[in-house]
């Protein structure tokens, strides 16, 4: 570890504060001393020499917002050598020392923000924090990075939050959308925001589609799955549900990820749009389109939206994902 | 709420949630950034009224210990329990409020001078200081600054010295300069025990108090504006010394430091054992700038006084002045008249015959309520209402405020038979009580005279209210004809009240603007 002259400093000056915080906060939950002292010293500290680089002044409130931060995320044991929560270390590690200027802008809210995104993001979270290094390189200010990172929660894993996702893409500059997307060669964020709500599966900026088989989700409970019993499928209000009798869950699927979540049961069966069927021989037909699925013959039941046909096999818990994609899909 | 989250939590926004704002049903992305982490903010962004929020919240939870809620508000039907001999108490079934919090957090929003009551060693100026950090002042600033009353102190004590080498030297008085004390430049002033402070001070500080300045040998130095904080242990203007009236006076909020909740015991113990200060860790999100600070005053005085909640406070307001044996002259009627004369009030009372002194609430108290006292009324409901969340100040918001600015500035007469009467004895004590049911019953005798509904005195100030441009002889003989039918027909009533006494002035006043206008129109013909 280089020299962390100005991290020492600043504690110094905030002494009487920080040493009445840790009181505080040791007064209800025991905090490991050693354990803050590993966080401060490996990850705070990094952050503060990086910000007295880019911009001293901003130094004391930096490091006032990330000692508090760290002492709840320690003190709960969210965060730390022995954090629940091993992303929230990541991200710090990686988006304090790459973004300083961010950080300094802002501290408490890019802080909060971040840290909280993480712990969503599940096994999706060290996609997001890579993207989000990416991301602060190219946003113009802390507001645009963390619009970003809002739009990269959704294409990293999050699939819910697709339409208010798809809805704040829109604002953002080419540049950026293109990292908060995935898409490179992307060149016109609009149309490409029109072809992702209307071809949730295909990528925007590749010429070609086709049906195919892109995904699969849910399991067993005994698995880590959600499904005690292999679940039934409707369609309601546009949206395509799975329950097994016990749980009844929305399917939000697309090319950046699927979920199954929770929601309310079905007051009654909505009919499966007629664009989208499913017949005995695996032959699946959405739209215009439509491809033999060998893996989906002899179906137990398939519903279909306007964009996904879900389809449940025999004695399976698990949900087949069929849409117009650009490639192999599956 | 853990412990450990206690003391440097920030409460999370918003501080008061209201049905017009439900709750997100949908998934947005907004929701991303929510998490373990209190939405966090860095100044920037969030309102003023909900930073005070924030403050007031902080402060309750983490700061001060005080478990009370005795400024209540309702959104619908509260439950009320009686215990032994008529001991009630009230369920707020709205956000209520600590007044020992709350009205030292409106004093800084409003800048104005707030009293500190109660035994030794309950918090006065615990509070005070917190309030000096939030204005942005460090811990070690603030104790530095305050003004410790004691016998011996002299005005040069409290304002400034003058500096010895121009004291030999200067050839005038002009040329004499003075080390003014730092406290006289500061945006919260605090002064402890100034019921301490010698009679010669306490005038020195009065004139800062009223007109923000300060004078040592005809060197004036000018105070910016300061939200003042001053404690005494009692608030009866005793102490080592007796408070002059005119400092008393400018006191504009009296709050009682509440006693200590046993109950409460072990949160005392946590913060000893931990060597817990809160005033050492004051979150920086609540700490207000100077230009906050200006802004968070402007919002305030930015707030509406609706016409139907102003015209309860000025009916409220006309109870109290009127005093029938006071004078043969109509207008010199009035209890301050009675002062002025040196005659024994209880002299007077006793010729006052013929009203219902149990029913008149003018005749709970020695005096009425001055000019200074109804602005400053209405600079604290305005801001009460802020506080809020409101743009508009409610009756509510003037039920709850009144008693903590009459606190000292209405007099009671404790002889009064009204305290006599029902459970009202209580009342001689309990001044904050005394002043609510007072303007409970001043309430319902509105409601009970209609006075939303038919009040002469209005109609005839909204038609002079439009102007005189344009009004005729003949119209101006038809309003003063008006006016003088409504005051026969108040001459053939019963007895003569307070609220009619300021009706009657103001028609005479009407009248005499309605004299001048016709003599005005006859010459210029």
């Amino acid at each position: 570890m280089g020299t962390v002259r100005a991290f020492h400093e600043a504690l110094a000056r905030g002494r009487e504060r920080y040493n009445s915080l840790f009181a505080q906060a040791a007064v209800a939950r025991p905090i490991d001393p050693a354990a803050l002292t590993h966080h401060l010293t490996t990850l705070v500290a990094p952050a503060i020499e990086a910000v007295h680089r880019v911009r001293p002044p901003a130094v004391d409130a930096v490091l006032d917002a990330l000692f508090e931060a760290s002492l709840e995320l320690v003190g709960r044991g969210l965060a730390g050598s022995e954090g629940r929560i091993p992303a929230i270390d990541a991200a710090w590690r990686t988006l304090w020392v790459a973004h300083p200027g961010h950080l300094a802008a802002a501290p408490r809210r890019v802080i909060t923000a971040i840290s909280n995104a993480v712990t969503h993001l599940g096994d999706g979270a060290d996609a997001w924090v890579a993207a989000m290094e990416r991301a602060g390189h190219v946003a113009d200010g802390v507001e645009r990075w963390l619009e970003a990172g809002q739009v990269l929660g959704w294409t990293c894993g999050l699939a819910e939050l697709r339409t208010s996702a798809l809805a704040l893409c829109r604002s953002l500059p080419e540049p950026l959308a293109a990292v908060a997307l995935h898409l490179p060669d992307l060149v016109d964020v609009d149309a490409a925001c029109d072809a992702l709500t209307v071809q949730p599966w295909r990528s925007p900026t590749v010429a070609g589609a086709r049906l195919g088989h892109v995904g699969r989700i849910g399991a067993f409970v005994g698995l880590g799955g959600a499904f005690r019993e292999p679940p039934d499928l409707l369609v309601r209000g546009g949206w395509i549900l799975a329950t097994d009798g016990h749980v009844t869950l929305t399917l939000h699927a697309d090319r950046y990820g699927a979920r199954l979540l929770p929601s309310e049961p079905p007051e009654r069966t909505a009919t499966p749009e007629p664009c989208a069927r499913m017949t005995e021989d695996g032959r699946a037909s959405l739209g215009n389109h439509s491809a033999v699925l060998p893996e989906l013959q002899g179906y137990r039941r398939a519903v279909g939206t306007s964009t996904t046909l879900a389809v449940v096999l025999p004695h399976s818990h698990a949900i087949h994902l069929v849409g117009v994609t650009e490639s192999d899909g599956g | 709420m853990s412990a450990a989250d206690r003391f440097s939590k920030v409460p999370e926004s918003p501080t008061h949630p209201r049905p017009d704002s439900p709750r997100k049903r949908t998934f947005d992305v907004a929701d991303l950034y929510r998490g373990p982490l209190d939405q966090a903010s860095d100044g920037a962004r969030v309102a003023l009224d909900e930073k005070l929020r924030q403050a007031y919240f902080w402060m309750v939870n983490q700061a001060i210990i005080s478990p009370y809620y005795d400024v209540e508000y309702n959104d619908g039907p509260a439950k009320r329990f009686t215990f032994g001999t008529g001991a009630g108490l009230t369920l707020p079934s709205g956000q209520s409020y600590s007044s020992f919090v709350l009205l030292p957090l409106l004093n800084l929003a409003v800048r104005r001078r707030c009293l500190l009551v109660g035994g030794p060693g309950r918090g006065k100026t615990a509070s005070a200081v917190l309030m000096g950090l939030l204005a942005g002042y460090d811990i070690s600033e603030i104790r530095r600054a305050i003004q410790h009353g004691q016998p011996q102190m002299t005005v040069t004590d409290l304002l400034g010295n003058p500096l010895p080498k121009d004291l030999v030297s200067a050839d005038s008085i002009d040329d004499i300069r003075i080390s003014w004390r730092r406290w006289l430049s500061m945006r919260v002033k605090i002064i402890d025990e100034y019921n301490r402070i010698p009679t010669r001070t306490q005038s020195a500080l009065l004139t800062v108090m009223a007109d923000n300045y300060a004078e040592v040998l005809d060197q004036i130095y000018e105070c910016p504006a300061a939200a003042w904080y001053l404690t005494a242990n009692d608030d009866a203007g005793g102490g080592t010394y007796q408070v002059i009236e005119a400092l008393r006076d400018r006191i504009d909020v009296v709050v009682k430091a509440p006693h200590f909740s046993p109950r409460f015991l072990g949160d005392l113990l946590a913060r000893i054992e931990a060597g817990v200060r809160p005033e050492a860790v004051v979150p920086p999100q609540i700490v207000f700038t100077p230009e906050q600070l200006d802004q968070v005053e402007a919002e305030v005085l930015d707030v509406v006084v609706p016409q139907a909640v102003r015209r309860r406070l000025e009916f409220f307001a006309s109870q109290f002045e009127f005093c029938d044996p006071a004078a043969s002259q109509f207008e010199y009627k009035t209890k301050d008249t009675v002062k002025l004369s040196g005659v024994a009030w209880h002299l007077v009372t006793a010729s006052d015959t013929g009203r219902d002194r149990v029913k008149d609430i003018g005749s709970t108290s020695r005096n009425g309520l001055s000019v200074r006292s109804l602005m400053t009324i209405l600079v604290f409901v305005k801001a009460m209402a802020w506080f809020r969340g409101q743009r508009e100040v409610s009756l509510d918001d003037l039920r709850q405020i009144l008693p903590f600015v009459l606190h000292d500035k209405l007099v009671p007469d404790h002889d009064s038979p009204f305290f006599d009467a029902d459970d009202n004895g209580v009342l001689r004590i309990d001044r904050v009580g005394w002043i609510r049911r007072l303007f409970d019953l001043s309430c319902d005798e509105y409601d009970r005279l209609l006075l939303d509904v038919e009040d002469p005195v209005a109609e005839l100030q909204a038609a002079f209210a439009r102007g005189l441009e344009g009004v005729s002889e003949a119209d101006a003989r038809q309003r003063l004809v008006a006016i003088e039918n409504q005051l026969t027909e108040w001459s053939r009533g019963g007895k003569l009240y307070g609220h009619l006494y300021d009706d009657i002035l103001k028609l005479k006043y009407l009248h005499q603007r309605y004299t001048n206008y016709l003599a005005w129109l006859q010459w210029a013909q």
